[in-house]
């Protein structure tokens, strides 16, 4: 699996991301991953589930678990507003699943050099807040021309539930 | 071996359909010993061929062997060298059993011991073999390729005529397994299934070192070589497999056999013919996860059909028409859909041909069995776990049910018997019924076998109708068989077929005609997939409930909401006709993700008893679905109940399996997701199964009673002040009347208020103990107690509640004249109040009367206290003591003798009902020892009815008392002792009447 990221990525030079604000700030994951947005968000709560979990959504017939990106990222619970969309994953990402968002951004295009990778420096002033396991979901930061893009690991959102 | 497992799977599936087709047909062949089908022989011969292929090849060598010896013997019946009889059906039945039992774990199959089979079988083929055949056998054939040399294949001449004369070349085809696997996708199934169309696979060999095979096989190249006979030259054999020449090898086999004439009965040409018209059925097969996927995405047409049926203009004719058609094309989709599930009936019945057979010959009966609705098809899943039930059903006909020959002859029966076994569709479910004409069932030997093991008594069977009494076969340890034989009767028996049954969502019953005939009906729900449930709402969120689990649905109005839902213990319970029914909140229960422990319990129950007291519910109704869950009970409170719906049932996701509360979750008709509940995981969750106090109806019940009359009292618990909980014990209690606290009168000092018409006097707690004061607030509580004859009452703010409470009273802690001592209850200490000396400091001249009657003794008498109850001990104790009275205590009458025995005593107060020995028998045996015949002896009881009262005074009891009037049994206690001290010294002794 490792292989095939580093193949595409070197490939290409150039990475599409699909960004997203939460609490303010930018977001971003890799296009591939993402099987579509929807504006749905009136979830079936599920009681007993972690805090993280919004709850059920149903998908054209898939029911699929919603997750709240901010709480996962350490940030406050959200509120869903107008501008709130769930972000759903392609089931190579994990079973199906998707995350809350404040609001959906543009698709960036990254160049591969551009991307700090998050093991390899420490983390920037931004994302301070971060705790310790919550920094494993982020794959790398990308100074865009007016702010920092965080661009997460979706494979490893769902494993945050743990 | 680490063939990839999907393939192995493959491999199992489909030789397990290949052996289901060879058992029908060997029993098929045994019907008609005498004329064999020749195409049945040919299709058994081919399915085990390729069985005995494929297993070669994935390296299951004994399963290959076993199929080799088959093959063999078949191939010998199909060319006339054997006319086979049931010995040799026996023999190949054998074999199969073995094959079977091989692939269902075809990875130790290996290890195996199969020489039993290969003896059975080499025997027949011995016995039927004429002196050429083994001679041609044992003469193995050396085969040579073009330049001479020898290969590693050898070939018995045997085999070599066997093959068809057209076959003329023998080839040896090397494959590279990891490399067709790899690269063409190409699963050695499929690539024998290639061959085997083409012409014959001789035998074949993997080419690994032995030593590598547990290795990791999946990068080094894996060589099978196949010795292949066929029609075909040598370059078409390369294009059909795809090979290079140089892996395809010509072989000769050194010496050249005969010709042999080709018999006329050989129906070799037919069976060449491609794809044997059985064998394919237009069948494919599809991973069901596929069909999962088709089901749902239906499920979805619907939702948008149902969308798209809202916004249609019902006025234009033509957008109606289209409207109507989709849907009825949805729900055309949607049943074809479900069909694809579907399986039919006789790939269960088939198997019982076989058992019925086989048991028939080992009991030395004759039966028969007819199955009627082979085609009746059902939810695959269902059909799987039908087949044990089944099984069991049926061989309970022949073990039980069938009589021996004999004895149907003389009961006028043809000798041989009948099962039938009939499947059909009605009112939306699978209907099976098995029907047996045999001897039926003895209902008096089932009432006696159920009254030998203890499972109900000899006057309930009495009473037992017919119905109820067959279905004590059904009962968990009921066997009925005299003996217990290796085909049915192993002590579980009907029980297991039962809860199977149950578990499928199902039902079973049973018939019986003495003599006659015996019937079992069982009723079966089409799928699993998709289950009927009740919806119901919990604080806007809608759960699905299965109706499996359902018993019935209970609404309360008005003021039963608060009146009929108690208190036992921790839980809430509910009074449902003769039984105990534990409730459980589903807002509660929802809102606590940790199991409930005692702690949650009593909060939840307090919080719902303070509301009930104060009536803060708005809501004066409330329903609630009473649940089952295996031998649990319990009621489960909802907000509302939305209907019923039958609901495809999803998985919960992966992440999420450890909540105990869900068994999956489902999309509702407007597209929103439901959560199905797990009924069984609410039970544990709310620790309702705790104690398992509530398991068996009745019996727990009587042992609760039992248990409290022990060590536990009920106690009323309440406040007065601010802080500090009360507790008065409930025999105690004549009522709490609700009071306005502006209705209070005050004269002089005291405070009285009026009920029913006598004016009371209010006894406030902080005047006579070191408490807070009672909450001014308007609604307040008198409560009113029993044995006091002046109109006297306690002012509470608050009743708590009522508990059972184990009284070992703390009188180290804190401790105050008018308390018992005080005591946990609810996590909250508890003030246990001793009511007549409270009443005593605040009323003092209320007790001068007793005790001018009963001046005080100028020594201490000695009195037995005989008390079971721990609580009614220590307060008795209390009171004599502080009449400066010396006491000892005994549990029981037993007890009360021994002590007896040592000690002397001046009068014994003894209660009734007491476990060991009560109350009677204690005075009768006393009375009988002349020491002491003379004490005086008190009955204390809770039952003041005259029977009790001449009982009493039969057995030698010289007074009686009711619990508990410290008044009336303290005067007692004073004029017993003094008729004492008065019968020493003067004479003749009264009794006090």
């Amino acid at each position: 699996m490792k292989r095939q990221e580093t193949e595409s990525i070197h490939n290409k030079n150039t990475q599409l991301s699909t960004t997203f604000r939460l609490s303010g700030r930018l977001f971003g994951v890799n296009i591939t991953d993402v099987k579509e947005i929807t504006m749905e968000t009136s979830f079936t709560p599920i009681f007993h589930a972690p805090e993280e979990v919004r709850g059920y959504l149903n998908i054209r017939g898939h029911i699929h678990l919603v997750l709240d990106l901010n709480l996962l990222l350490g940030f406050g619970k959200t509120e869903v507003e107008a501008d709130s969309r769930v972000v759903l994953f392609k089931p190579s990402v994990g079973e199906s699943f998707g995350v809350l968002v404040d609001q959906i951004g543009d698709v960036v295009e990254v160049k591969e050099n551009q991307i700090k990778k998050q093991s390899e420096e420490p983390v920037g002033k931004d994302i301070n807040s971060f705790n310790h396991t919550k920094t494993k979901l982020t794959h790398g930061i990308c100074q865009l021309d007016k702010e920092l893009l965080v661009l997460l690991n979706s494979k490893k959102l769902l494993g945050a539930l743990d | 071996m680490s063939f990839d497992p999907s393939l192995t799977d493959d491999f199992i599936a489909e030789s397990k359909e290949h052996l289901a087709i060879i058992e029908k047909d060997l029993l098929a062949m045994e019907d008609y010993e005498d004329s064999i089908i020749p195409d049945a022989i040919g299709e058994i011969f081919r399915s085990i061929h390729s069985i005995k292929g494929a297993a070669g090849f994935m390296g299951f060598t004994q399963i290959s062997e076993v199929a080799h010896v088959m093959e063999t013997l078949l191939q010998m019946i199909r060319d006339n060298t054997i006319q086979p009889n049931s010995q040799h059906v026996d023999g190949l039945l054998v074999g199969l059993d073995m094959l079977t039992t091989m692939l269902d774990a075809p990875q130790s199959s290996n290890e195996i011991d199969t020489q039993d089979v290969h003896t059975i079988l080499s025997n027949l083929i011995d016995e039927g073999s004429s002196p050429q055949i083994k001679a041609e056998m044992e003469t193995a054939i050396p085969l040579l390729d073009n330049e001479k040399n020898r290969l590693e294949f050898e070939i018995n001449e045997f085999e070599l005529k066997k093959l068809p004369d057209s076959h003329t070349n023998l080839f040896i085809l090397k494959f590279d397994l990891t490399l067709l696997a790899k690269e063409k996708a190409i699963s050695p199934v499929i690539l024998v299934n290639e061959l085997m169309k083409a012409g014959i696979i001789v035998d074949a060999k993997i080419d690994t070192p032995a030593q590598n095979l547990s290795s990791n096989l999946e990068d080094e190249s894996l060589i099978y070589q196949v010795l292949y006979s066929t029609i075909l030259e040598r370059d078409l054999v390369c294009s059909l497999t795809n090979l290079t020449k140089k892996d395809v090898i010509d072989v000769t086999a050194e010496k050249k056999p005969k010709p042999v004439a080709p018999s006329p009965s050989s129906p070799l040409p037919k069976e060449k013919m491609p794809d044997g018209d059985r064998n394919n059925n237009d069948t494919i097969r599809i991973p069901l996860n596929l069909l999962d996927e088709l089901m749902t995405l239906a499920g979805e047409l619907v939702l948008v059909r149902n969308q798209q049926l809202l916004t249609v203009n019902k006025s234009d004719p033509i957008v109606h028409g289209i409207a109507q058609r989709l849907d009825l094309v949805t729900t055309d989709l949607q049943e074809t859909i479900m069909r694809t599930r579907m399986q039919p009936m006789g790939n269960i019945f088939g198997k019982l041909h076989r058992i019925v057979r086989d048991i028939s010959r080992k009991l030395n009966k004759q039966i028969e069995i007819i199955t009627v609705g082979d085609e009746v098809e059902l939810d695959k899943s269902i059909l799987e776990s039908l087949g044990d039930p089944l099984t069991h059903l049926v061989r309970n006909c022949c073990d039980h049910g069938i009589e021996p020959p004999e004895e149907r002859e003389q009961a006028g029966k043809s000798p041989k018997g009948l099962i039938t076994i009939k499947a059909y569709h009605e009112a939306g479910q699978i209907n099976v019924t098995i029907v047996d004409n045999g001897r039926g069932i003895n209902l008096e030997r089932v009432k006696a076998k159920a009254l030998e093991n203890g499972l109900k008594s000899a006057e309930e069977l009495a009473q037992m109708k017919e119905k109820e009494a067959l279905s004590l076969i059904m009962a968990p340890g009921f066997s009925t068989a005299k003996e217990v034989s290796d085909i049915s009767g192993r002590g579980v028996g009907m029980d297991v077929v039962k809860t199977s049954i149950e578990q499928l969502s199902g039902s079973i019953n049973l018939e019986s005609k003495p003599g006659q005939e015996t019937s079992v009906h069982l009723s079966l729900p089409l799928t699993l997939a998709i289950i009927p449930c009740l919806i119901a709402s919990v604080e806007g969120h809608r759960y699905a409930i299965p109706q499996v689990n359902l018993e019935e649905l209970v609404r309360l109005y008005d003021d039963d909401v608060y009146t009929k839902i108690e208190c036992a213990g921790d839980h809430e319970v509910y009074r449902l006709r003769d039984y105990l029914l534990p409730m459980v909140r589903l807002n509660e229960v929802l809102r606590r993700p940790k199991t409930f422990n005692e702690t949650t319990l009593t909060e939840i129950s307090e919080h719902y008893h303070n509301q009930k007291i104060q009536k803060e519910m708005h809501n004066p109704s409330m329903t609630f679905a009473v649940l089952k869950a295996g031998s649990k009970r319990f009621g489960l409170i909802i907000d509302q109940v939305i209907g019923t719906e039958e609901v495809v049932v999803k998985p919960m996701h992966s992440k999420l399996n450890e909540l105990l509360i869900y068994s999956g979750a489902t999309v509702m008709g407007d597209g929103k997701v439901a959560l199905i509940l797990d009924v069984d995981g609410i039970a544990r969750h709310s620790h309702i199964d705790a104690e398992n106090r509530l398991h068996s109806e009745e019996e727990s019940e009587l042992h609760q009673k039992r248990h409290v009359e022990k060590d536990s009292q009920a106690v009323l618990l309440f406040k007065s002040g601010k802080h500090e909980q009360f507790a008065i014990a409930l025999p105690l209690i004549r009522r709490v009347e609700r009071i306005k606290m502006s209705q209070i009168e005050q004269i002089g000092e005291k405070q009285f208020i009026e009920i029913d018409g006598v004016s009371t006097l209010v006894l406030r707690m902080e005047d006579q103990l070191n408490v807070s004061p009672c909450l001014e607030k308007e609604d307040a509580f008198l409560l009113l107690l029993k044995h006091i004859k002046r109109p006297f009452g306690i002012l509470l703010s608050q009743v708590v509640d009522v508990v059972e409470t184990t009284v070992h009273l703390n009188v180290e802690s804190y401790m105050e004249d008018g308390l018992l001592g005080t005591a946990i209850v609810r996590g909250q200490m508890t003030l246990f109040i001793d009511i007549f000396r409270l009443i005593e400091k605040a009323e003092l001249d209320w007790f001068k009367e007793r005790q001018t009657h009963s001046p005080p003794p100028e020594e201490q008498k000695h009195i037995l206290v005989v008390e079971d109850t721990v609580f009614f001990r220590h307060l008795l104790q209390g009171y004599l003591e502080a009449e400066h009275y010396q006491v000892t205590t005994a549990e029981n009458g037993q007890h009360a003798l021994e002590i007896l025995n040592g000690t002397s005593v001046d009068l014994i107060v003894s209660d009734l009902m007491m476990p060991v020995m009560d109350g009677w028998s204690f005075l009768e045996k006393l009375r009988k020892q002349e020491a002491f015949s003379d004490i005086p002896a008190l009955a204390l009881t809770g039952q003041d009815t005259d029977l009790d009262r001449e009982k009493t005074y039969a057995s030698g009891f010289n007074g009686y008392e009711i619990k508990i009037n410290r008044e009336d049994l303290l005067t007692q206690v004073a004029q017993l002792l003094q008729v004492e001290v008065a019968s020493k010294e003067t004479s003749p002794m009264m009794l006090p009447v």
